[in-house]
């Protein structure tokens, strides 16, 4: 069987990687064939990938998802992300939850893992809206400014 | 120049208050008077219910406490607990459960000498402020919310 897969980002289909796929694999297996030709690690690759609205996980058998059509598209979404001084650009699969760009933000930016977890990405600018990491990071138009940074001054508690 | 409740209908449906639901943040779930009741979502999949006193809105802080979804009585069980970091804000022990914060009334009534600071008036919307407030304490791991762990 064959496998087409479309990566769109930026607007468009900027790739397309074929592979030959043998009955009874799953799409994990296509992740991993396509993954090289689309310079992108498989196990993202699983995390987006879609046709005509359904979407696919690692596990379904490609024969089960090829009523859909053979052309499978994964799509990824650009986030510039700030950190103090720093600005790095990088897209991210579309289904993908916004934990993810926490953590690749952490590991580009080189945050030691216990400041890492206390910090919140925001929307736009350091004080903008928090952005609740369970939740897909979606698809937008153009690349959305976010901000990884600390959760602002604690309160005032009392402690005694 | 607008009444307190049209102030606080106005905190309800603004942009920033939205922006907590679409997030899965918090929800509104009901209002009675100048009383609003908001259930926040925290990250271990735990809901809270939030009945937020709103009564004197603006020239007094918002008063919060946590009550049962069925009952809307302030229980122990209600509260969302943590560690020594958590409890300089969310207080147990002998006394009713309450909010140790600057811009919180009853932790303003506990400790009179905040209120000259009146520090809930800082920020045009009181209402987003404090489930801000209460996001974080939920969300941010140094602030000492005991997350539910996920079974193994």
């Amino acid at each position: 069987m064959l496998v087409i897969v479309e990566l769109e980002q930026d607007g468009g289909v900027v790739k397309t990687a074929e592979c030959e796929i043998e009955e009874g694999a799953t799409v994990a297996k296509v992740a991993q064939l396509v993954g090289p030709k689309l310079e992108i690690a498989a196990e993202e690759i699983v995390m987006d990938l879609v046709v005509d609205g359904s979407s696919f996980e690692a596990h379904h058998r490609v024969e089960d998802c090829m009523h859909h059509g053979n052309r499978w598209r994964h799509r990824r979404a650009c986030v510039a992300i700030h950190f103090e001084s720093e600005e790095a650009r990088h897209h991210f699969p579309a289904s993908a939850d916004w934990a993810i760009v926490h953590h690749w933000a952490c590991k580009h930016f080189r945050v030691a893992k216990d400041i890492c977890a206390n910090l919140e990405l925001h929307e736009g600018s350091p004080d903008g809206p928090a952005i609740n990491e369970s939740k897909k990071i979606g698809h937008f138009p153009g690349c959305m400014t976010v901000w990884l940074g600390k959760p602002g001054p604690e309160p005032f508690g009392y402690s005694a | 120049m607008a009444t307190q409740l049209e102030q606080l209908l106005a905190d309800l449906s603004s942009p920033e208050f939205q922006h907590g639901v679409e997030h899965g943040f918090w929800d509104f779930v009901d209002r009675d008077g100048m009383i609003v009741y908001v259930a926040l979502h925290a990250p271990d999949g735990r809901d809270y219910l939030a009945q937020l006193d709103c009564n004197e809105y603006d020239s007094e802080p918002i008063g919060c406490k946590f009550v049962d979804r069925e009952t809307r009585t302030c229980t122990n069980e209600a509260w969302p607990t943590g560690n020594n970091v958590f409890v300089q804000w969310v207080k147990f022990g002998d006394q009713k459960p309450f909010i140790c914060w600057n811009q919180d009334r009853i932790g303003v009534e506990h400790h009179p000498e905040w209120r000259p600071q009146k520090a809930w008036t800082k920020r045009p919307n009181k209402l987003v402020t404090y489930l801000e407030f209460l996001r974080k304490l939920l969300y941010v791991p140094s602030w000492g919310y005991h997350r539910l762990q996920p079974a193994a």
